[in-house]
């Protein structure tokens, strides 16, 4: 048996979620983190003949706090997984579910995506500045419904658990 | 037990708006790249009426996604090479229904140029150099996606009156009230539009403003071509024969050239113009008679007469004749003599004339007529042959 802040579980049990925790973990750091942080440079690998705007564009899209978060999002589901049914669980899903609403919220970049190309070719020597703005803040909303259950759910827990 | 209620509650609607959440992004990305795919544009359409051009670019679209792609709506704003805008075109709101096929709509951009400022219009006629062009997107996937993108461009303008020329007057002929003379005229066009139009020129007299003539030259230059023409006009001459005939005069007058495209005055312009009009009789002489007996009571005249024509267009073609007049009579006349004097040239000849023997110790005047076709006019010598 293994004492995890109070709630016995027996070895297999443990086993089992930190294997989970180190899956899902891997997983978050992979489509949270690392795919993010290395989009561009996949796309020029995989795909080399990706256009050049669209590679442009993705700085303006994936921005540093999308990573800062997303990496900060690793170790909580991680530790989600590992405490799940503790007293640490409630707390963990308020904190799991507010990493997930920034992250969203960064993805979103706050309902509006827009950049701004600069000198892009247009033929025969002509060049063009491209400002595109795209609002998704009813998308960003869907998205957003879960992480407030969640938080909503933390609460919850953290209040039983008390 | 209620809390756990709540918690399974709570658990399920957060895999059923995750679901949700999920599956309308997939179902509007899937949409967007579906209809965004689709686009077409077809070869742009060019057609001018009047002052009127409109270019349209044809566009189709298909929308195999299950939710309406709506408001696609298109802003072209053309700014010219001074800032000023020449024309602004906005499409009608389109939206396409889930499911179209190849749904085809054209995006005008209609160019009133009776509608740019003229200082815009007269420097996008003959000067080359980059047009701003800035194109305002929109539509969206309602309520998920709403998608607006402006592009902005410099494109390069071709004038339609490139290198225009306007030569130096040359003479073309003259009557008695007017000179006619043509202005060579040419102009490359290396524009896309047909020019169609005319230049006329307006004179004015410079001292009393009023008209002097007038003249217009009918231009139709299509694109990539050379244009060239003489614009003809007439200058009215003043009334005074005996002034053209004998005094060096400047005339002077406001020529205003002007060139119309499509019934719309794209360009004019105002020159002081001074003609020089020189004597068509200069430096008149008339010598001391060869006397020589021609019967029993008269006898024979011989005056040398000559002049310079100082006139750069006019040849003088006339007659001379002298007459001699004692008391107001005319006591004698010669016959008419033949003169033909070129621009810039000289003349002499000989006028007889036969008076009775008495008259050559007689005082009077010698009245020297020169008539062309056009103008006569007489000037008066003394004569005091004894």
């Amino acid at each position: 048996m293994v004492k995890l802040l109070g709630m016995e579980i027996s070895s297999a049990s443990f086993a089992f979620r930190v294997i989970s925790g180190v899956v899902l973990a891997s997983g978050a750091f992979l489509i949270l983190y690392f795919i993010p942080a290395n989009l561009a440079r996949f796309i020029t690998a995989y795909a080399p003949d990706a256009p050049q705007p669209a590679l442009a564009l993705l700085p303006s899209f994936i921005g540093p706090i999308i990573q800062v978060v997303g990496l900060a999002l690793v170790p909580v589901i991680f530790l989600c997984a590992l405490l799940r049914g503790t007293k640490a669980y409630g707390p963990l899903t308020i904190v799991l579910s507010l990493l997930s609403a920034a992250y969203i919220y960064s993805v979103f970049h706050g309902g509006v995506i827009s950049a701004l190309l600069t000198d892009l070719p247009l033929g025969d020597g002509m060049l063009a500045d491209l400002h595109i703005a795209i609002d998704l803040t009813w998308m960003m909303i869907a998205f957003l419904v879960p992480t407030i259950l969640g938080l909503i759910k933390g609460v919850v827990l953290t209040l039983k658990k008390g | 037990m209620k809390r756990s209620i709540a918690l399974a509650l709570i658990n399920s609607l957060i895999v059923v708006f995750v679901i949700a959440a999920f599956g309308i992004a997939f179902l509007v990305a899937a949409n967007a790249f579906g209809a965004a795919y689709s686009i077409r544009t077809g070869e742009p359409l060019f057609n001018s009426s009047g002052p009127v051009v409109q270019f349209s670019v044809p566009v189709s679209l298909s929308n195999p996604g299950p939710l309406a792609v709506s408001d696609i709506s298109l802003t072209a704003t053309v700014r010219g090479m001074d800032g000023e805008t020449i024309a602004v075109a906005p499409s009608a709101p389109v939206s396409v229904p889930p499911g179209a096929e190849d749904m085809r709509f054209e995006i005008p951009l209609i160019i009133n140029l009776s509608e740019i400022p003229g200082q815009s219009l007269s420097l996008l006629f003959q000067e080359s150099g980059n047009l701003s062009v800035e194109v305002d997107a929109e539509a969206g996937i309602a309520p998920f996606v709403r998608i607006t993108a402006s592009v902005s461009a410099e494109v390069p303008w071709s004038p339609p009156v490139q290198d225009l020329q306007i030569g130096d007057p040359a003479f073309l002929g003259y009557n008695s009230t007017h000179l006619s003379a043509s202005i060579p005229v040419s102009f490359r066009n290396t524009g896309e539009f047909v020019v169609d139009g005319s230049m006329n020129v307006t004179i004015l007299d410079a001292e009393t403003g009023a008209p002097a003539g007038a003249g217009a030259l009918g231009i139709y230059a299509p694109p990539q071509s050379d244009f060239s023409g003489d614009l003809v006009f007439a200058v009215r001459l003043p009334e005074n024969a005996t002034a053209l005939l004998f005094e060096d005069m400047t005339f002077r007058y406001n020529f205003t050239l002007g060139f119309d495209l499509y019934g719309i005055e794209v360009f004019s312009e105002t020159e002081p113009v001074d003609i020089e009009w020189g004597a068509l009789v200069s430096n008149p002489y008339l010598g001391s008679p060869a006397v020589s007996p021609h019967n029993l009571t008269f006898a024979s005249l011989a005056f040398p007469i000559g002049f310079e024509n100082a006139n750069d267009f006019v040849t003088l073609d006339g007659s001379v004749t002298v007459a001699l007049v004692i008391n107001d009579q005319t006591v004698a006349e010669s016959s008419p003599v033949y003169i033909h004097a070129p621009p810039d040239s000289s003349v002499s000849t000989e006028v007889v004339l036969q008076v009775p023997k008495w008259a050559l110790v007689a005082s009077g005047n010698l009245v020297v007529t020169l008539s062309t076709g056009l103008w006569s006019a007489s000037l008066e010598v003394p004569y005091n042959h004894g």
